[in-house]
This record gives structure tokens, sequence and C-alpha cells, in this order.
């Protein structure tokens, strides 16, 4: 018998390690089992539910803004204390796979889910968000900006999000250096000079020249590619799994190439270093500048650059960049309280303006915009004076939001944006790259990413 | 006569020693530069003065917390990983049962099966065992460890004399005895090499706690570092700050083990 313990003990390890894994890995690739696909219909009992009447309710978030999540989740408790949070920081670069691991494991999924422009046309595809058009929500899109609307509808038409905050974007200057190549800093002079990409290539070639090179327009084409024409002009290119690939992006790569080949883009190209460590440099003038990015680019790596920033439009119009979706899990049990928190924080409640004064957040929503004397209007946002006290949401209001369209966003535009990034690292490689081979290149990677797919 | 010696395989291995030791000098010297001023024409090779600000960014980020969390999962997935695969390796060398080929071969199936897949099932049954919400998931995984198991199988057969075990028998030595009196103390050096690389790789290990994890405290180190970067700004500095700090653990680990480490190695991988 006793010979027998060791053996015994050797089944009992076994039985278990088929469910267990080796944990050595840390890939981050999203290689876990698919989350259920049906699409979700409205609850008709969310309104049932009893938001704030007393019941202890706990609302499960995940974010990767620590400061606002802890300050918002704190203001909304001041008015609702039988509602608690549980809170988790998680990077977008990881969020998927964790959502996914959640819920095919069956296991904690957040109440209110953030979508990234990363990964949102994923999520919008997994059938796992409500429909916020429907009961018991109600939202009216007509009270949304077009982009706003737009980048928050799914595969079906239906409206799964609200805006975190709006990503219209214009360009953000250096103002020394705008004095310095342009001769002035003035928002609406420099919005003059370059009304068009031919006139703003023209100008590129001037800072190249009057620099001597040390300084350039833009810090490199991932930045001018993805962070920014990509944004600019939205078409309803891809139906099914036919995608016109050619009408969508040739126009934007004979842009790049003739940008490229001209020599007028720096080195730096998105996420990394070099990017972070030029907008203290002032190696490049222009920066892509929705209202996020004044806190998380220009502000975070640039400390001590307040006052020497301005914001104005990009040539031929606004465009959107990033951005977040603010969205309800169509199986939290908590549904009425979580719209309220999102309502509270993102559409219409107090905390849309606690969020506007301590983080510069600006909803999507239009009515707080449309009184002339509104907070947004009145009182200084959080980086107004880092912009040299430009007003802001003016600015992004009424100069900036009124021109922009925002692209759907799907399954498959979310494996395009991956195959783009592949693009531009081999144009950043290689200048001589055509906007011809480009799209090639763009063909195959699409093709190699989305078999299935018919691509013009 | 005295033979000349040859400084040349001395030089050859400084040589190398240096090349292998300048990433690991990097992490610390980039752990004391303010993050955008690292890159300032090529990396930095001397100290620069922003530790204290990089090392209150990564304490205001609950590290000690995750350095403990860390600890306890590192150190007690070594412990039960060591023992589980002692016994397991102990059972397939020596005994002879039913099914232990059938065993042994699924043994070295589980070793070929990519964790990714077999993560959900082991969260389900987690879940099943009312474990998530605490740190035993990410000991537990170490537990069940074939490579372990596979190891010390391999270790165990061709280390321990059979004959030695007979006289113990003999001499009415329990069967537990044989294994905690005479077998342990010939397979220290695998003992030693599966638990430094088990701390190793829990120490290390991202994906099982960030999909096991679901809650702020319960983050370990890799999870924390994490966090330290927003999506539009990667602050190096404090990410290596944190870093030079978190394989300390690691370095002392490996700087008491070592000898036993390479020698249960070279045993484990030359003898047939």
């Amino acid at each position: 018998m006793r010979k027998k313990i060791p053996a015994l003990f050797l089944m009992l390890c076994l039985t278990i390690m088929p469910f267990a894994g080796c944990g050595g890995s840390s890939t981050g690739q999203d290689t876990t089992a698919p989350a259920p696909t049906t699409q979700s219909q409205p609850s008709e009992t969310a309104a049932q539910e009893a938001p704030s009447g007393g019941e202890e309710i706990t609302l499960t978030i995940w974010d990767w803004d620590e400061a606002h999540l802890t300050h918002m989740t704190s203001l909304y408790r001041e008015t609702n204390p039988n509602v608690s949070f549980e809170t988790l920081i998680v990077m977008p670069t990881d969020f998927m796979q964790k959502l996914q691991s959640a819920l095919a494991a069956d296991m904690d999924v957040p109440d209110i889910i953030l979508g990234e422009l990363l990964y949102r046309g994923r999520l919008f595809e997994l059938g796992i968000l409500d429909d916020l058009s429907q009961t018991p929500y109600h939202v009216n899109r007509d009270e949304m900006f077009d982009f706003a609307v737009q980048l928050q509808t799914g595969p079906n038409g239906e409206l799964l999000g609200v805006e975190q905050q709006i990503c219209p974007s214009g360009f953000a200057y250096r103002r020394d250096l705008a004095r310095e190549y342009l001769g002035t800093d003035d928002p609406d002079e420099i919005a003059a000079l370059i009304p068009t990409w031919d006139a703003f290539i023209e100008q590129g070639r001037n800072v190249v020249q009057k620099s001597g090179g040390s300084v350039h327009i833009f810090p490199g084409i991932s930045v001018m590619v993805y962070e920014t024409l990509k944004g600019q002009k939205p078409s309803s290119y891809i139906e099914g799994n036919k995608i016109n690939l050619t009408e969508r992006y040739l126009p934007m790569f004979e842009l790049a190439a003739r940008m490229n080949q001209e020599n007028i883009l720096g080195n730096q190209e998105r996420e990394t270093p070099a990017l972070n460590s030029g907008f203290a440099d002032g190696t490049f003038l222009f920066f892509p500048c929705p209202p996020w990015a004044a806190k998380w680019n220009i502000a975070a790596s640039d400390p001590d650059g307040s006052g020497n920033w301005g914001l104005t439009k990009a040539p031929e119009g606004g465009f959107t960049r990033g951005g977040t979706s603010v969205s309800i899990y169509s199986g939290s049990p908590n549904k009425e309280a979580a719209w309220d928190y999102v309502k509270f924080v993102y559409c219409d409640g107090d905390g849309v303006k606690e969020a506007f004064e301590q983080f510069g957040f600006m909803t999507g929503f239009k009515a707080p915009y449309q009184d002339a004397n509104s907070y947004f209007f009145t009182i200084p946002g959080a980086f107004d004076e880092f912009f040299g006290g430009q007003n802001l949401a003016e600015y992004y209001i009424n100069e900036i939001s009124v021109e922009t369209q925002g692209q759907v966003q799907t399954r498959h535009e979310s494996t395009i944006h991956n195959a783009l990034l592949a693009v531009v690292a081999q144009m950043a490689n290689d200048k001589s790259i055509t906007a011809q081979q480009a799209m090639e290149l763009l063909k195959q990677e699409t093709a190699t990413m989305i078999p299935e797919a018919e691509i013009i | 006569m005295t033979q000349k010696r040859s400084w040349a395989p001395y030089i050859g291995l400084a040589i190398i020693t240096v090349i292998m030791f300048i990433p690991l000098y990097t992490v610390f010297v980039m752990g004391t530069y303010y993050s955008e001023h690292i890159f300032r024409g090529g990396l930095p090779l001397w100290f620069s003065n922003y530790f204290l600000e990089n090392l209150k960014v990564v304490l205001g980020n609950n590290f000690i917390q995750a350095y403990l969390n860390s600890l306890f999962v590192s150190v007690a997935s070594v412990l039960l990983s060591v023992t589980a695969s002692a016994l397991m390796g102990f059972a397939i060398a020596k005994y002879n049962f039913k099914l232990k080929n059938f065993f042994f071969v699924f043994l070295m199936i589980t070793m070929m099966i990519p964790n990714q897949i077999t993560i959900i099932g082991f969260v389900r049954e987690m879940r099943a065992f009312g474990m998530l919400g605490t740190l035993w998931p990410l000991v537990f995984v170490w537990i069940a460890h074939p490579f372990g198991a596979f190891f010390m199988t391999q270790f165990i057969r061709d280390s321990v004399p059979t004959e030695v075990m007979e006289a113990a028998r003999i001499d009415g030595c329990s069967e537990p005895g044989i294994f905690f009196r005479i077998v342990l103390p010939f397979i220290r050096p695998a003992l030693l090499t599966v638990a430094l690389l088990v701390f190793l790789w829990s120490w290390n290990s991202f994906m099982i706690p960030l999909i096991v994890i679901n809650r702020q405290a319960l983050y370990t180190i890799p999870l924390m570092v994490s966090t330290l970067s927003t999506m539009f700004r990667t602050d190096y500095g404090a990410m290596m700050c944190a870093l030079s700090i978190s394989v300390l653990p690691i370095i002392l680990v490996f700087c008491i083990c070592s000898k036993n480490f390479v020698q249960g190695i070279a045993n484990g991988a030359v003898k047939g």
C-alpha cells in the first residue's frame, strides 16, 4: 500500500495537469478562446433593476486612466453612496485579451466596457454591448456630433457607445518654432498658411531649408499616415467581405509618398522614445492633436513647455485621432446603475463639467456647446494655459468639430489598421516607396490577415 | 618544467562577460533618468540624478504590495512545484504500476500543449474551486508542472541507484522515508534547478496574472510595471527603475543556486 502513495499522487497531479498553463509566456497575443458572438438584444429588464434606490450595487470598470477613474467614481459616490466600484487598471494593449478571456471563462466582466480605437472594431463585433439607442437607454443620435455617432456605430447600425471624450483633431504647434519658421504663432494665420496639403508640403520644404534639416514640419511618416491622414476623409469602403482599399487609401498614400520623397518629415515615428523626446527638443513643428493629446502627448512629454504650444486647423479640415467608446455590457446585472454613471460622467450629468475642468475631457453630446456662455467656453480648460491661453474647447468645437467626420469601426477596419501599420513601417524605412507600391503592400497585408476578403 | 599559462581564454571570457552584462547594466542606468532624456544621443552609459523621482513614481503605484504579491506567488510556487515534481518523477522513475507508460507519455504530451490553449479551462477550474480573487491560481498553475515532473523523472532515473533504495527497504525504511531520506539528497541539484526555473518563470509571468487577477491589490510586478505607462506615453525611466528593483531577488537566487543549477542542467541533459 505504501508503494502506491506516490503513484496515486502522480495520478492526481496528472489529472489536474491538462487544465494548467505553463505561465512562462508573456507574448500578449490575442490567442484566447473566442467570446460569444451572438448579438445582444437591448434588455427590457434593465429599467426595472434598482439603480440607486438604496440597494447596494457594485459596478466593475476597467480603465487605463487611473486619475480620471478614481476622481469620477469618488465624485459619483458623493451623490450615490449605495453604488461602489471595483476598478482595475488595464492597458488598452491588454484590454481585449483580458476581456475575451473573462467572457470565455464566464468570470467577472466589467459592467462598463471601454473601447479604444485600437480594438474597437473587434469589440463592437463581439455582440456583447447594448444598443444605447434602444430601451432603456434611449440615446438620441441627433444629440451627438456626427463623427461621434459614426465612431460609435456597430456593424448592424446599432449605437454601441458614447464618446469618453471627443477626438476631432487639429495640429498642435510649438509657438517658438512657428514664429521662427512661419513668421507667426497666431492659430488663424497659421491655418491660412496651410489651407491645403500642397501648401503644407511647401511650408515643410521651407522649414527644412531654414533649419538646415534640424527641424521638420511633422515628426514622421507613421504619425502622418496613421495618426492624421487615416482619420481625415472616411468613407464606407467595407461592405461585408468586399473591401475597396484603393478608393479609401490610394489618395492618402499619394500624399504620404510625396511627403516622404520630398523629405519634409522627420524620423520620429509613433510610439517611440524619439517622438516623446521630440516634443521638448523642438525638432518638429506640428503634431496631430485631439483634446486628449493635450494631456497625454503634449503636456506629458514637454512638462516645461507650458505656454509654448498652440492649436490650429489641419489642412483640408478636421480629422479624428484615437478616442474611446464607453459601452454597457449586455450581460451586466447592473445595467441601469451602469448607465446612470455613464450619463453622469460622459453625457449630461454634473460629472461632465467636472471632467472638463479637471481633465480637459469634452463630451460627445452637442447640447452643452450650443450656449455661447457654456462653461466649456467661459471656464478655462485644464490645458488652455499650457496652450498659451488659447480657448481650446471653443476652437475644437467651432473650428474643427463642425467639419469632422468619423470612420465607422468594424472588425475588418481594426484588421486593416494593423495592415496599415505594417505598410507605414516599411515606408519609414524606405522613403522611395511609391503610392502604388504602398497600395500593393497594403492589399497584400490585408489579404494575409483577412483571407476571405475580396480586395479592390 | 613549468607550463606557460595562456591568458587568451580569460580575456575572451571577460569580453563575453562584459557583453552579457551590458544589457542588465543599462537597465540600472536607465532607471536613473527622466524618461524623455534616456534616448537623447544614444543610450546613456552613466547614472543620472533622476532615480529618486522614478522611485517615487514606482512606489506611488503600489510597488511594495506588488512586490510582496510576487514574492508570495514565487516562493509558494517553488515549494509546491518542486515537491509535486519530485514526487511525480520518483513515482515514474522508480515504481512499476498500471498505466505507468501511459502517464509518462501523457506527461510529455502536456508539455507540448501551448498554455494559451489551456488557460480558459484553468480559469474555469479555479472559479469552480472559488479561488478567483486570490493569488492561489498563480501558485496552483505551477503544481501541475509537466516540465518539472519530466525533468525529475529523468534525473531520478539516472542519478538514484535502485540498489541503495533496496538496501534501505531491507533495513526497514518506509517508502516516504526512502523518498525523503535517500532520494532527496541524491537529487539536490535537480531540485534547485527546478526551483530556480519555477521562481524565474512565476516571477516574470504576465499572461496568467493578467487574465486571472481582477483586483489591483493582487497585481504582481509584471502587471504593476505595465500600468506605469499609459496608452500614449511610456515612462521608461520608472519602468526600468521598477525592473531594476524587481530583478534583484532573481539575481540573488541565481547566485545562491548557480553551482547546483549548472550541475542539474548538465546531469539532466547529458545522462541518458
